[in-house]
């Protein structure tokens, strides 16, 4: 009888996981297919600046977040989820680490600025494919492979030509991409209907409107105190969304796939974020 | 871009401070961050004194979608080597 009840909860678990995965790649899709055949006249954007009253204050309260989050983790300070208490942790920082968040900047700044030629908007941000291996680090490698990913974006702006204040925006903009799924996500494995859920939810999805909403409010910022010339309908209309899409896109059919060959490998190496991270309550 | 390095030279400075001063074990973690930041203002200057800076694709020689492969390369490999070194599967 209770092996049936388990069976049945393992069934709509899976049922759930598909519904939430066609949901976020319908909506990827439909962005990219929206913004292939529209350009900067699409519906996304359009949509976007007709309901900014909402988004402005939504994104605000994201980057204070976003901000308190980087810090605290910085701090050597985190979070439980989805019981919310506040606890300290220690991570090694021993030459692993290191080399984690070294090989992980040079392998995401690298991948993106090979493709830096293909440019969407001037000055703003270009076809980022590299970008389906934000969730794979943070999943993977936790805090050092998420502190990776920022410093690789931060290289990659270099090199394509975009290092400016708004950088600062991209580097937590990209370390929450990373981030977030590796701390709310409570299965980590995908070997589970819940655990493909919570991937398409916080590792596709919600990572990717966090960190937009994070980099635009960044460059909103720098607007109104004068130091950017992106005008307003720019940051909302075009970046913002654009950067939801290019992001969940390729996170959508490409990173899932990855963390699941990839997983066991890493635990195999001894270098899976949960063996190597203590926390102290 | 000055107040990005000098940023990024006080990051460094403190995780200096705090891992080699102080030995606080996360000063590693600003350090990591300060270097990383040192490293891209390195690419930054190079290209800019190459004159191709903020050029894309064939107008800028493809030297930032060059080295963006060389660096993608050395990481993957970076990290195959990395693993190996420390002993491989089972034995990190």
């Amino acid at each position: 009888m209770s092996e049936s009840v388990e069976e049945q909860k393992k069934m709509g678990e899976k049922i759930i996981a598909i519904v939430i995965a066609v949901a976020v790649i319908a909506f990827a899709v439909y962005g990219a297919w929206d913004f292939a055949t529209h350009g900067f006249g699409w519906s996304f954007g359009a949509f976007i600046l007709s309901i900014i009253a909402i988004i402005l204050p939504i994104s605000a309260i994201l980057w204070i977040l976003g901000t308190i989050f980087f810090f605290m983790e910085l701090a050597g300070y985190t979070f439980t989820f989805p019981k919310f208490k506040i606890i300290r942790q220690r991570i090694k920082w021993d030459s692993m680490d290191v080399a984690i968040a070294g090989l992980v900047a040079a392998v995401y700044g690298g991948g993106l600025a090979a493709t830096g030629g293909l440019v969407i908007i001037p000055g703003a941000t270009w076809i980022r494919p590299a970008n389906s291996l934000t969730p794979v680090f943070g999943v993977l490698f936790g805090i050092p492979g998420a502190l990776g990913t920022a410093i690789g974006n931060f290289i990659a702006d270099s090199l394509a030509g975009y290092l400016g204040l708004g950088s600062l925006g991209g580097f937590v903009g990209n370390f929450l991409l990373a981030y977030i799924p590796y701390k709310f996500m409570t299965d980590h494995s995908l070997r589970t209907g819940r655990s493909w859920a919570e991937f398409y939810l916080w590792g596709v999805l919600i990572n990717s409107i966090w960190c937009s909403a994070y980099i635009s409010f960044t460059v909103y910022i720098l607007l109104q105190l004068g130091l950017t010339g992106v005008p307003f309908e720019v940051i909302w209309g075009w970046f913002f969304p654009f950067v939801i899409v290019n992001n969940s896109i390729v996170t959508a059919f490409i990173s899932g796939i990855l963390i699941y060959i990839l997983e066991p490998i890493v635990k195999q190496w001894g270098l899976f974020w949960q063996d190597r991270i203590e926390f102290i309550e | 871009m000055m107040f990005l390095l000098v940023l990024g030279i006080i990051i460094l400075v403190v995780g200096l401070v705090l891992k080699f001063g102080m030995k606080k074990n996360f000063g590693m973690l600003l350090l990591v961050v300060g270097i990383g930041w040192l490293i891209t203002f390195g690419f930054y200057f190079a290209l800019v004194a190459a004159g191709v800076y903020g050029l894309q694709g064939a107008a800028g020689g493809y030297a930032n979608n060059i080295i963006g492969a060389i660096l993608f390369i050395v990481g993957i490999v970076g990290i195959i080597y990395f693993v190996k070194m420390k002993g491989g599967a089972g034995g990190a």
